[in-house]
């Protein structure tokens, strides 16, 4: 066993310790439902506006891709959000902090890639201030709600690939879904004779899946991929009851990436049929869900081929719809962004700094827009 | 490459320092499951739960007398005994005979009605026999001008305190005790000038203090420095009888406060389902009265609810750290309410305190209002009118 592969087999106990829950992006769209769904990519991707998703071995979707992975590596991603929610009740801007992807792995001998990864799978993070009028003991009374979620369901996942040939890898992902949702409800009233109330409640989720991929290259510097995921049904435990199971959707994406010397360009195209869902959330009142497709285009262009890891610059744009309409027959919302981004070297060569800046567009039902920035920093150390 | 380093971790160590998540919304698109409901319920007492208990305060206890006149809350008469005033003085460690120069009768005001201008009280020298069982017709027929020692002008500027009347000269012939009393007195007092109000007097129990007297003399004592002397008694017993309102004598009414001071412990049965399942944001205890009653203005009554520890009836210990109060309105007939979530959520739990509330009046004893409220055996129980919130369903998905 190599020095790197013993290291990064040690960085898996550790990241296997490490809190289900990873913190997530707070979006007044995530509010219904499992939330907003996230997609598992590095900063580098990221500044591909995720374009190179299923091609990049840091990043954790199609598990093929981790035949990529030269070296063992141990990664991290950070990202700050800054956004701007619009909706008939106001405007309000805000600020949160994300941890969207921890990831270690490496080759295992010539042919075998392994790595374990963290990641965010949805996200319900969202705090939403509610303000009403009822009429309680015949007279009017106003409700100042507080509605705070945090959490979402996390992925973990264990994956490895296997060369098949120097142009076709394959590869397989178990994964585990897990996390937590904290949800506190605060009620305040005019009348201060009635007492305030501070509910919290805590849901945990666990549930299987199983992902399997494919990276070719088909003609030299064309490469395609693929890669389908399974998920076993969502379970919800409150304080160790299970209290629901919820379907969760497939997931089926396709990708083409074209290099030619400095300048890669690459996308995919990635479904997920959530309306398996929408029997359990409108039988529960719920708004249902819908299919989501999502379809992502950026490039690289490295300064020197070399280290193209050195200065790269990177840019891409993402556009996919979202599951979980926040009304009853609505409007299916959907998100776009923009990308840009790059990375540096340190340590030699053996850390790499990949930062990406976002801009985003979320819509929903008329009225209902988000905008945002976002910062996205990797951290990737190659012992 | 350091500084683009270091610019970096500064950006998002500034941006990460604090989150801000909070966007305005509504229901029901921001309300996922629905917004939680407030419903309203009403628990009535729980039948014969709720009885009336005497004697928790006695005459000997009371913090105030009360005096009236032509009031909406009775007649009222109050009495002050004070020890044996000695016949000598002792001078020099020989006693002495001694004549009376002049007596000052002190006695405080713990609250009367602000707006009555020119109040008086009359002072009565009464029989040694008044005692608390002497009723207001009894002591009415005691205060004959004969018996009258005098009259304390209260000032108008006065509404607490004390006020003192002055005997010398002619006026000390108004204040004599008998032989046969071996120097005891017990003083009457009652509002003057037939004025249409009432007054709050200081007592034994009372933060205020009973009425004394001080009787100024002079020795007989070669010595002209030493022949001023003075005998300062204070009351060592006092009471008050109140004429004109219906006796507590209704085993199907729930009684407060009197003296001998009544208590009335009321029984539930709430839910658990709704003091364990919900998140309960008021309860009110109603309370419907029987019979209008009168306060004297700017003078303050309190309802007192407590929980009780353990139930044993009327022997109940109540949990004096916790407690509701209210003032009760000047008068009227109108239903009580008073918050008692602060008490009603000691109800649930592992170790729950006993679904009761005991109810006083404080001051205890005398208090002008004298509440009576319907009971569950009358028709109008007392009731606890519970809002609560039903758990959000929000916590699914």
């Amino acid at each position: 066993m190599t020095r790197g592969l013993r290291i990064a087999l040690g960085l898996t106990v550790v990241l296997w310790g490490l809190p289900a829950t990873l913190a997530g992006q707070a979006s007044q769209f995530g509010v219904r439902s499992l939330g907003l769904p996230l997609l598992p990519v590095s900063a580098a991707t990221q500044g591909t506006g995720g374009g190179f998703a299923l091609f990049d071995p840091e990043s954790a979707i199609n598990p093929a891709s981790l035949s990529g992975m030269g070296r063992a590596v141990a990664s991290f991603g950070l990202r700050q959000y800054w956004r701007t929610s619009e909706n008939p009740y106001g405007s309000e801007g805000g600020n949160d902090t994300a941890f969207p992807l921890i990831l270690v792995g490496g080759p295992i001998g010539n042919r075998f890639g392994f790595g374990v990864s963290a990641s965010g799978l949805t996200d319900r993070t969202f705090s939403v201030g509610l303000a009403d009028t009822v009429i309680v003991r015949d007279a009017e009374l106003i409700l100042s709600d507080t509605l705070i979620s945090k959490g979402g369901v996390s992925d973990i996942r264990f994956g490895g690939s296997f060369d098949v040939s120097s142009r076709l890898s394959v590869g397989l992902g178990l994964h585990v879904m897990t996390g937590t949702n904290r949800i506190e409800y605060r009620r305040s009233f005019s009348d201060s004779t009635y007492f305030p109330v501070q509910l919290r409640n805590e849901l945990s989720f666990a549930g299987p899946g199983v992902s399997v991929g494919l990276l070719a290259e088909p003609l030299s510097g064309l490469r395609v991929s693929a890669m389908y995921r399974w998920d076993g049904d969502l379970k919800l435990n409150k304080d160790s009851t299970r209290i629901a199971e919820i379907p969760m959707p497939r997931t089926i994406a396709a990708g083409l990436q074209w290099n030619q010397r400095r300048l890669t360009l690459g996308g995919h195209v990635l479904a997920r049929n959530w309306s398996v869902q929408d029997d359990y959330i409108t039988e529960r009142d719920g708004t249902g869900a819908s299919n989501t497709l999502e379809v992502a285009a950026g490039g690289q262009l490295v300064s020197s081929l070399r280290q193209p890891a050195k200065f790269p610059l990177r840019f891409g744009a993402r556009w996919a719809s979202l599951p979980y309409p926040l009304t009853a027959g609505g409007d299916q919302g959907s998100e776009f962004s923009v990308s840009a981004g790059s990375g540096l070297l340190f340590g030699g060569g053996r850390g790499i700094i990949d930062f990406a800046l976002e801009r985003s567009w979320r819509s929903g039902a008329s009225g209902y827009t988000e905008k945002s920035f976002a910062l996205a920093l990797g951290v990737a150390i190659r012992p | 490459m350091r500084r683009v380093l270091v610019v970096l971790a500064l950006v998002l160590a500034a941006a990460a320092c604090e989150e801000e998540l909070t966007v305005p919304g509504g229901c029901p698109e921001f309300c996922p499951g629905g917004q939680p409901l407030l419903q309203d319920t009403t628990i009535y007492a729980a039948p014969a739960g709720d009885s009336t208990f005497f004697g928790y305060f006695g005459w000997q206890d009371v913090s105030s007398l009360l005096v009236a006149n032509d009031f909406g809350a009775g007649e009222a008469r109050a009495w002050y005994r004070f020890p044996p005033r000695s016949d000598s003085v002792t001078v020099s460690d020989t006693v002495r005979a001694y004549t009376v120069d002049s007596v000052v009768i002190r006695m405080g005001i713990v609250a009367r009605d602000s707006t009555v201008k020119g109040l008086t009280f009359s002072v009565y020298q009464l029989p040694l026999t008044v005692d608390t069982t002497t009723d207001v017709p009894a002591l009415d027929a005691m205060m004959t001008p004969d018996a009258l020692v005098g009259n304390i002008v209260v000032p108008d500027s006065v509404y607490r305190g004390s006020v003192q009347l002055v005997l010398k000269d002619s006026s000390l012939a108004r204040l004599v005790i008998p032989p046969a009393d071996s120097g005891r007195l017990v003083l009457g007092f009652r509002i003057g000038d037939a004025k249409a109000t009432g007054a709050r007097l200081g007592s034994i129990q009372g933060t205020t203090g009973p009425a004394e007297y001080t009787t100024y003399v002079t020795a007989d004592v070669a010595d002209t420095t030493r022949r001023k002397q003075q005998l300062a008694l204070v009351a060592d017993a006092n009471g008050f009888a109140v004429g004109g309102v219906p006796p507590a004598d209704d085993p199907d009414l729930l009684y407060i406060g009197r003296v001998p001071a009544a208590r009335s412990l009321l029984r539930f049965e709430v839910p658990k389902r709704i003091l364990d399942s919900t998140s309960v944001v008021r309860a009110t205890l109603e309370l419907t009265p029987m019979r209008p009653w009168t306060g004297l203005l700017g003078d303050i009554t309190q309802l007192e609810v407590r929980p009780i520890a353990v139930d044993v009836g009327g022997k109940s210990t109540p949990v004096f750290a916790l407690r509701a109060v209210k003032a009760l309105p000047l008068s009227g007939s109108e239903v009580i309410g008073i918050d008692v979530i602060g008490l009603i959520i000691n109800w649930r739990g592992l170790t729950p305190l006993p679904q009761a509330l005991f109810l006083s009046l404080g001051p205890e004893g005398g208090s002008f209002q004298q509440p009576v409220f319907g009971s569950s055996r009358q028709g109008d129980a007392p009731r606890l009118r519970i809002t609560y919130m039903a758990p959000s369903p929000v916590e699914r998905p």
